[in-house]
């Protein structure tokens, strides 16, 4: 209190609630601009949650211990997932070009239908584990499917988007840190 | 517009965005039947934990009050860890470590979230002290401004005071 002028109080008595506002303001406005949904995970530099799954379509079973040693990116997907539709090309694309392996992860889904869905749209994935009750899900924190993870090949998470991916996250974010991954590799 | 008119406009301004971003308290209405747990304490860990932890794909609402997909995983998977004997805090360290500290309504005390926790104090103390400093102001016994001719008339009456007590 009396570390501040009492000149101070005099001068701006009617302009501090003002200036308060405009200091408030100005972070809501900045606020509006940030995407709510995007939260950033505890998971990145972490180990990814270890699965062994069935492989949707056949009677083996697909294992995070299968694609150790190798860059590869899990994408959580399901046939009831609008947005999943959206990204799908992407993938096909990424998958063409033989970039990266792609592990699919069949979130609450039915297998038939999840196999109709490929049939339709393509399939992008070496592997599609199942996880019919979510519970991978939840070890990997999903909230908003389609998610996709870049992993390493010591298993360790090096990037997570939520939601449908976009070209423009594909060329700016993910394809650098895999040429960077399989750099390091080498 | 005079200065003082602006202040006070901006002053309910203020007052109005602080009513409309105090958040409402979650409600307290469960979205399915609550299960049975084997014993009371489990019982009031897990009712604890669904109030306290947040629907993710909601706006707002706890794994309680919410009937989204997720949430009822959720509310499962609390129900399975407290069934097999973790307590509270092993439950938020199994979900922080998934979904980051946004899955709890409180947010832990660290160095991250200092700034969230200390400013309503810091906001508190800006104001009493504000208060204050008004309260001494309007009640300080102030010297009256006399002008030149008032003063003189003063200094009159002073004197001949002091000589009506002298002779």
């Amino acid at each position: 209190m009396h570390m501040i002028p009492k000149a101070f109080f005099k001068r701006y008595r009617g302009g501090l609630p003002f200036v308060v506002f405009c200091a408030l303001a100005v972070l809501l406005v900045i606020s509006l601009g940030k995407n709510p949904e995007h939260i950033p995970s505890p998971l990145i530099g972490k180990s990814a949650p270890e699965f062994s799954l069935p492989d949707l379509g056949n009677h083996r079973t697909v294992s995070t211990g299968d694609m150790r040693n190798r860059v590869w990116l899990l994408n959580i997907w399901a046939s009831w997932c609008a947005a999943c539709v959206t990204e799908h090309p992407l993938l096909n694309d990424l998958s063409n070009r033989k970039i990266v392996e792609i592990v699919g992860l069949n979130y609450k889904d039915v297998n038939a239908d999840a196999i109709a869905w490929l049939a339709r749209y393509g399939n992008p994935y070496t592997h599609v584990a199942v996880d019919a009750g979510g519970d991978i899900g939840i070890d990997y924190g999903v909230y908003g499917v389609p998610e996709t993870f870049l992993i390493d090949t010591k298993g360790l998470i090096r990037y997570k988007h939520i939601g449908p991916l976009t070209r423009e996250i594909l060329d700016d974010e993910i394809l650098p840190l895999i040429e960077l991954l399989k750099e390091q590799e080498t | 517009m005079s200065r003082r008119l602006i202040g006070r406009l901006a002053l309910h301004a203020l007052l109005l965005t602080g009513l409309i971003l105090s958040a409402h308290p979650p409600r307290l209405m469960a979205a399915e039947p609550l299960p049975e747990l084997p014993t009371p304490e489990q019982q009031q860990t897990y009712e604890r934990l669904i109030r306290e932890l947040r629907c993710l794909v909601c706006k707002n609402q706890n794994l309680m009050d919410s009937n989204a997909d997720l949430a009822a995983d959720l509310r499962r998977k609390t129900h399975e860890i407290v069934t097999d004997g973790k307590s509270y805090g092993e439950v938020v360290e199994y979900m922080t470590a998934r979904f980051g500290n946004f899955v709890m309504y409180r947010p832990p005390v660290k160095a991250s979230t200092l700034a969230l926790w200390s400013l309503p104090f810091i906001a508190l103390a800006v104001l009493l002290a504000i208060i204050l400093h008004r309260v001494r102001k309007r009640y300080a016994v102030r010297p009256s401004q006399l002008d030149e001719a008032e003063r003189k008339v003063a200094e009159d009456m002073l004197r001949n005071q002091g000589r009506d007590s002298s002779s």
